[in-house]
């Protein structure tokens, strides 16, 4: 079945849910029609065809009973890309088989320029970039920590000195291994000086060192398009068992709101115009004596908690953003 | 293993 009405693409996964949902449901209200890709669903069970004439081209996408064409879509929000479950497939082909695919999606995305994108994916592939965040941070006026990153063992040991043995560590990338049914992560981990009689190994890989930093607060900020939607934890309830939030398992007490100031505000709102983005997913920390610290901006974070315990509007504010 | 294993 072919949808009329004007479409707005959003481009995640088969396993997303709620945020996809929330979204899904304001863009409802606005009188446009949603249509949701599970890109890991593409080529097996998504069927995507272009064609190419002299004067124009052509993109039909067809998923789950539901075909689009480009010329329908006036707006995309680009949430996650994953890639395809080949399991039935010869091991051998399926390099060749989620290289192609993926050829093929990007030349899907260059149909659809002229929509909204909330954000564009080389925006997105640019502003993951955390040594690039960190310059930028520095430039618009955020206080970021002494960072340093090497492949030298001598120079990881003089810098753990320097932060006077409060220092952690951390990868520039995000670790995905799986393994049948589990997955090694790398969180952000305190460094003890024990760890760094084995720093020569550094010249397999080189690492993200930080100086660690109090805190009072840590703080999740959402900015969409201008807008900041906060969320701040209490440290001191998960301090003791964790430096990273975000790990699983950990209990980090409820969300509170909170309150930025207007100077910040700015900067972020400074900060998101150099990287020209419209979305992301800030982590700060807020020290005891009351100075924000920027740690990173994540493109593509998460937010659902922020909405569902804080009731903050965020999907409302991404639809608006969508189709102003 | 290269350094970042000791913090998997």
């Amino acid at each position: 079945m072919s949808l009329s009405r004007d479409v707005v693409l959003l481009i995640t996964h088969s396993g997303d849910f709620f945020t996809i949902d929330r979204v899904m449901e304001a863009l409802l209200k606005k009188g446009v029609q949603p249509f949701r890709f599970d890109t890991d669903q593409f080529p097996l069970n998504v069927q995507l065809t272009a064609n190419f004439g002299k004067s124009k081209s052509d993109h039909q996408l067809e998923y789950n009973g539901h075909s689009i064409s480009t010329e329908q879509v006036q707006a995309v929000w680009l949430r996650r890309i994953w890639e395809p479950d080949f399991q039935e497939l010869d091991p051998q082909y399926q390099q060749a088989c989620a290289k192609e695919s993926k050829a093929t999606l990007n030349g899907f995305w260059d149909s659809l320029r002229q929509a909204n994108w909330v954000d564009h994916l080389a925006q997105i592939e640019s502003a993951s970039n955390k040594l690039l965040q960190l310059r930028l941070a520095s430039e618009v006026g955020f206080t970021i920590p002494q960072t340093l990153i090497t492949n030298k063992a001598e120079a990881a040991r003089e810098f753990f000195q320097q932060v006077n043995g409060k220092m952690v560590s951390k990868l520039l990338t995000a670790l995905s291994r799986s393994m049948e049914s589990t997955s090694f992560f790398l969180y952000t981990s305190l460094v003890k000086e024990e760890d760094l009689q084995d720093a020569e190994s550094l010249r397999y890989c080189p690492m993200v060192f930080q100086e660690q930093i109090s805190k009072q607060q840590e703080l999740r900020v959402i900015y969409v398009n201008g807008q900041v939607f906060v969320g701040a934890l209490n440290a001191s309830v998960y301090e003791d068992s964790t430096v990273d939030w975000r790990a699983p398992g950990i209990e980090v007490g409820a969300w509170q709101n909170h309150q930025l100031p207007e100077e910040l505000i700015r900067r972020l709102q400074t900060f998101m115009g150099q990287l020209g983005l419209l979305f992301g997913a800030f982590d700060f920390i807020l020290t005891p004596s009351g100075d924000y610290v920027f740690l990173e901006v994540n493109p593509g974070g998460e937010w659902g908690m922020l909405e569902r315990d804080l009731d903050l509007p965020i999907s409302q504010a991404i639809a608006d953003t969508l189709i102003p | 293993v290269p350094f970042f294993a000791r913090f998997l």
